[in-house]
């Protein structure tokens, strides 16, 4: 028997992950247990990729 | 529990196959990027997983929906999994252009002319087409209509690059050894330009020495 209190929760959208890397790495003694990766801040936001994004197609290739 | 019907069977297998190239782009982005992961795939894989679930709560009967709620849905999941894989695209395609940059960084010109010839006819080209090839997918823009051809086109192009990239790595001993040949070469060269020189000016100031010297014996011999 499925015990769900609010049945509307099907359908609600759930939220976009957010990551800022300083305090990732700054916390990571909390989740130790979790992602090696996570902790040494190994992730890549949007905003991270398009500052790269625009100095890597800036540089001509060799 | 319902069923599925064999139209929601065959979305499913296209989810599916879908996914198989998402799945292995990520595991291939990480590689090109210090092991990064990149997180707006994964907020949309995410979003995908969570349309899923939809379906099957109203398959296990614990939410309510009719067929098309089941279609709808399932039609969101493939759009999520299909921008997940654009975003998946537009990362890779850079980091591809980073990877070949860093990796002949210091290389030069000469030597991928002589050593690698391919390197100008085929792969610069085919990076160039590359980046100008795969659309920047614009996040709050529609995803028009998804197809997977468009996918598997695309996944294709990504792959070929991945194979140059491998052709660089086995080249690169190569031509780090003809760099370094040329450069010892040039060493060489210039080393013995600048003893050819020394002796030439030394020469010089031994015959001006001895222009010297005889002007003054001459001095001394001739009568005033």
């Amino acid at each position: 028997m499925n015990m769900l209190k609010n049945p509307e929760v099907w359908d609600r959208e759930l939220r976009e992950i957010r990551i800022d890397r300083n305090e990732l790495i700054k916390n990571s003694d909390r989740y130790r247990i979790g992602s090696v990766r996570l902790a040494m801040g190994r992730v890549c936001s949007q905003e991270e990729f398009d500052h790269e994004k625009q100095k890597i197609l800036s540089k001509p290739l060799p | 529990m319902n069923a599925f019907s064999d139209e929601e069977l065959q979305r499913l297998k296209e989810i599916t196959e879908l996914y198989s190239y998402t799945k292995d782009l990520i595991l291939y982005s990480e590689e090109l990027n210090n092991l990064s992961t990149f997180m707006p795939p994964i907020n949309e894989i995410k979003d995908a997983f969570d349309h899923f679930m939809r379906i099957t709560a109203v398959k296990f009967d614990m939410h309510e929906g009719t067929d098309e709620y089941a279609r709808n849905n399932l039609d969101k999941v493939f759009s999520h999994l299909y921008r997940a894989t654009f975003e998946l695209f537009d990362y890779i395609r850079i980091y591809q252009k980073d990877a070949i940059d860093k990796k002949l960084n210091g290389i030069s010109n000469e030597a991928l002319i002589h050593v690698f010839p391919d390197y100008y006819l085929t792969i610069k080209p085919a990076m160039e087409e590359l980046i100008t090839k795969i659309p920047a997918y614009k996040k709050d823009k529609d995803i028009g209509d998804p197809n997977i051809e468009v996918v598997k086109l695309y996944y294709h192009s990504i792959q070929e690059m991945r194979e140059y990239i491998k052709k660089i790595d086995a080249m690169l001993p190569v031509l780090i050894e003809y760099d370094t040949k040329r450069d010892a070469e040039h060493a060489a060269n210039e080393q013995k330009a600048q003893t050819d020189k020394r002796k030439d000016w030394l020469v010089q100031f031994l015959i001006a020495i001895a222009a010297i010297i005889i002007g003054i014996i001459i001095g001394f011999l001739i009568p005033k």
